[in-house]
């Protein structure tokens, strides 16, 4: 048995071997991309400890090929730690339940990110300003790092990617615990704490919204909410899927014309994690997709012409993908996710401040502004 | 632990009465000793064959007094083996008086004397002897309100009332040339009587109207009845979904009942396969997104389904058992009879939230007794609450009280104030949802005509390929004829 077994890996080593000398010119392996993996994936299988804030700042990293300054970042953040701690000590919440203590972290770090606070500096008082919402490019299509929690930090403006990632990032630094969840093309946090069970934080307004408010959407399918697409709290190892998604998504923006391997090695790892995580799937359907139409690239057939989708199909790996392809989409709609039409999303988003009477949840408020 | 405790003495009885049994052939060992007497060679030299008389008379001998010994020590037996059952039995009295005196402790006072309980026990076991997966709604929400008026409602006559409505609305659809194997047009058919009323049979029947009046039954149970539906033509969300659920089973249309905070409605699936919600007390089917805009569904409610989600035959069961035990809370109060039939409803559907609510509910009755009895008047003072900790069993409820609120909040419930439940019913009547609702019945009956002609024009297909077939059939037939002798 031991000795198959040695032979097998023998075998496989030698096509590694044979995979190495043909394909490595057309792998595009990055040093910075593949320590960003390596760190996210030993944190999954608890090779390395957890931590977010590592995750997140390897995947920054990794776009700004080793050029980022960590050190700095994490000076900021300890910055922001030792404010939030100081809130946490001069500041006694109304809230009365037994789980005080913790909300009490959350409180501080939603207060850091959203509110403006008066500052005791020897004798004069000086004004904390808030982390601000971006307008600008909201989706980082014109730049990726729009989304990054490096950029909000460096210009305290941000978006529903770098604000819940940061928010989460202080909340486990203090050593609490915070919720990534997810709704179309956004992201927001969530609790549970005693007096209320599961809210919601909305840092791009800094509003508390009930569940009403992301259903009323219009872009939340029943059925999306019931196999956790949406709206479903997400634990740790869930977040660093969202991070092998970010990862995948940086690479394609340094190497436009890759041939998907990376990407699919991340996507692949990160839905393990969270099968139903539909960014992850639909950036894989794409992925197969641009497979495909390099395929038929080759073939010298244009993809305009619908004529030619059939006529490449009959190189089996071209059908394969295909098939495959056909698949997948199906199964993003089955599960419940609709697309929302970006234009929709800052209509919807900014209707959280419109319709705040109908959709905020006034009693948390309460408990955390004293 | 105390469970195990209690079961401890009642197995050491158990073994002790197996013990028993050995001693059987004890008492017989003598007598096979006394048959070896026979080849005594004493017993031998009484040589008198007279001797098959009776024993008693004449010898009066050692053998006789034998017998005596032998005899005494069977009665000596005899009645330490009495002795010995009489005391297991003081003990076993002893052992469920004390445990009596306990239970008293530990569990609520039954309200088993008072008038009426008795037709509740036996809707109990009436409904535990339906078929959970086959059973027929009407037989079982019967069962149910026949309870609360003391087995005096009469099965037949309730029964025949809707089946004659039933049959009424189909007759109407044939004659509107409808298609009475759909399941929607059956479907839209009951909606629109319910909620617009219709002539059936020469009789103008008006629409069921929602009584706003005590709508939860908490003065009057018998509110929530379909019974009470019937004889008023007036409603709430707990009686109409089922009325309309009972027709939709007498019309062998599927339908079921789903859940909202403080709600129930009905759901059915349409031509398209698309669920559609059908809401009674408005009249208006609605859209997911009005339902979830009451704003008291969080995302976790969802996710485990104990909302919006299609009940199942089982599920609902779960649901008449849980009625079963509000109506008795509501007539007698909390006793261990609630607490047993909830569990029933929980074994059915364990998520079931207003079983669960109910549950709890039970819960606090029955700890803030138990701990009365314990001498802890206030629950709430803390310090109060810790003498619990002395009492096993009072502490372990204490924490299963607990443990159902957690399971509560996970489970994704928020209480929904009363204010809140009729401002989001009235704001479901808005023109807006309205229209929203005509425009899916419109497209529903849309969808539904097309298909019938679909389907007509495929019958028509059908018949005239089978003619073309046949006519085939029939001209090979003749070919076959002509051809055959060409070939000999």
């Amino acid at each position: 048995m031991k000795k198959y077994l040695s032979q097998k890996t023998i075998f496989l080593l030698s096509l590694l071997l044979l995979w190495l000398g043909t394909g490595t010119v057309k792998a595009q392996s990055n040093q910075f991309y593949n320590d960003a993996y390596q760190t996210i994936d030993n944190m999954l299988n608890d090779k390395q400890q957890y931590s977010f804030k590592e995750a997140v700042f390897s995947v920054e990293n990794a776009y700004y090929q080793g050029k980022l300054d960590t050190d700095k970042l994490n000076r900021e953040i300890a910055f922001l730690k030792s404010f939030a701690n100081n809130i946490v000590q001069s500041r006694d919440l109304t809230y009365k339940q037994s789980d005080k203590d913790k909300v009490s972290k959350y409180a501080a770090v939603y207060s850091i990110m959203c509110q403006t606070l008066p500052i005791a500096i020897k004798d004069t008082v000086i004004q904390y300003k808030p982390f601000n919402y971006d307008f600008e490019d909201v989706f980082g299509h014109k730049d990726i790092t729009n989304l990054f929690v490096s950029k909000l930090l460096a210009t305290k403006k941000g978006n529903c990617n770098s604000m819940p990632y940061l928010y989460k990032i202080l909340a486990e630094e203090l050593g609490g615990e915070a919720n990534l969840a997810l709704a179309p093309n956004h992201v927001y946090i969530k609790h549970q704490i005693k007096s209320d069970g599961w809210y919601n934080t909305e840092l791009t307004s800094g509003i508390f919204p009930q569940d009403s408010w992301l259903m009323a959407s219009g872009y939340i399918h029943l059925d999306a909410i019931k196999n956790g697409v949406f709206m479903k709290a997400l634990n740790n190892k869930e977040s660093l899927a969202l991070c092998l998604f970010d990862l995948a998504q940086a690479y394609n923006r340094n190497f436009p014309d890759n041939d998907g391997d990376f990407v699919l090695k991340s996507i692949n790892r990160a839905l393990e994690i969270y099968p139903n995580f539909a960014k992850a799937l639909i950036l894989k359907a794409e992925t197969h997709k641009a497979q495909f139409e390099k395929l038929m690239d080759k073939q010298n057939l244009s993809p305009t012409n619908p004529e030619n989708i059939k006529k490449a199909q009959q190189d089996p790996k071209a059908k394969e993908l295909m098939e495959l392809m056909t698949q997948e989409y199906g199964h993003i709609y089955e599960i419940g996710y609709r697309q929302m039409p970006e234009e929709m999303y800052l209509d919807w988003l900014v209707s959280l401040k419109t319709e705040r009477e109908k959709y905020e949840n006034k009693k948390l408020l309460n408990n955390f502004t004293k | 632990m105390m469970k195990k405790l209690q079961f401890l003495p009642l197995l050491c009885i158990s073994i002790y009465g197996l013990g028993q049994i050995p001693n059987f052939p004890t008492s017989q060992v003598p007598t096979s000793s006394s048959l070896g007497n026979f080849s005594n060679p004493n017993y031998g030299g009484t040589t008198k064959s007279v001797a098959p008389s009776v024993p008693h008379d004449g010898l009066y001998n050692s053998r006789s007094s034998q017998i005596q010994q032998q005899n005494a020590k069977m009665m000596e037996e005899d009645f330490r083996k009495v002795a010995q059952e009489e005391e297991l039995r003081n003990k076993q009295e002893n052992y469920s008086i004390k445990q009596a005196l306990e239970d008293s402790y530990y569990n609520l006072p039954s309200f088993s004397g008072k008038t009426g309980t008795q037709s509740y026990y036996d809707a109990y076991n009436q409904l535990a002897s339906l078929n959970t997966d086959n059973y027929s709604i009407s037989e079982a929400n019967f069962i149910v309100e026949n309870a609360f008026y003391g087995n005096k409602q009469n099965y037949n006559q309730f029964k025949s009332g809707i089946q004659k409505t039933a049959k009424q609305l189909l007759q109407k659809m044939k004659e509107r040339k409808q298609d009475t194997e759909s399941n929607t047009d059956k479907n839209l058919m009951i909606f629109e009587y319910l909620s617009k009323g219709m002539k059936l049979g020469g009789v103008q029947h008006k629409a069921i109207k929602y009584d706003f009046g005590d709508y939860m039954g908490a003065k009057d149970w018998s509110k929530m009845f379909v019974s009470k539906l019937l004889k008023t033509g007036s409603g709430q969300c707990h009686s109409m979904p089922l009325y309309y659920l009972m027709l939709a089973e007498e019309m062998n249309a599927e339908a079921h009942l789903a859940f909202a905070p403080n709600h129930t409605y009905v759901k059915f699936k349409d031509e398209e396969g698309e669920w559609q919600n059908a809401e009674l007390t408005n009249g208006i089917f609605t859209t997911s997104s009005i339902i979830l805009e009451s704003g008291y569904i969080k995302s976790e409610a969802l996710q485990n389904d104990i909302y919006m989600k299609e009940q199942n035959k089982k599920e609902l069961l779960a649901q008449f058992y849980a009625d079963l035990a509000n109506g008795y809370a509501h007539k007698y109060g909390m006793d261990e009879f609630v607490g047993k039939t909830l569990d029933k409803a929980l074994k059915y559907s364990p998520k079931n939230i207003y079983a669960n609510l109910l549950k709890s509910t039970f819960q606090q009755a029955k700890l803030e007794y138990v701990a009365g009895q314990l001498g802890i008047k206030n629950l709430e003072n803390p310090e109060e609450l810790q003498n619990i900790r002395f009492y096993p069993r009072a502490l372990a409820l204490l924490q299963e009280t607990k443990a159902q609120f957690s399971n509560i909040d996970n489970l994704g419930y928020v209480p929904m104030p009363d204010g809140a439940y009729e401002e989001w019913l009235g704001n479901m009547k808005g023109e807006a949802n309205r229209q929203k609702s005509e425009a899916l019945a419109e497209r529903m009956k849309q969808i539904n005509a097309e298909k019938q002609k679909q389907k007509q024009q495929e019958d028509l297909r059908k018949a005239q390929e089978q003619k073309k077939k046949e006519s085939q059939q029939s001209n090979e037939k003749a070919q076959y004829f002509p051809i055959d002798p060409k070939h000999l």
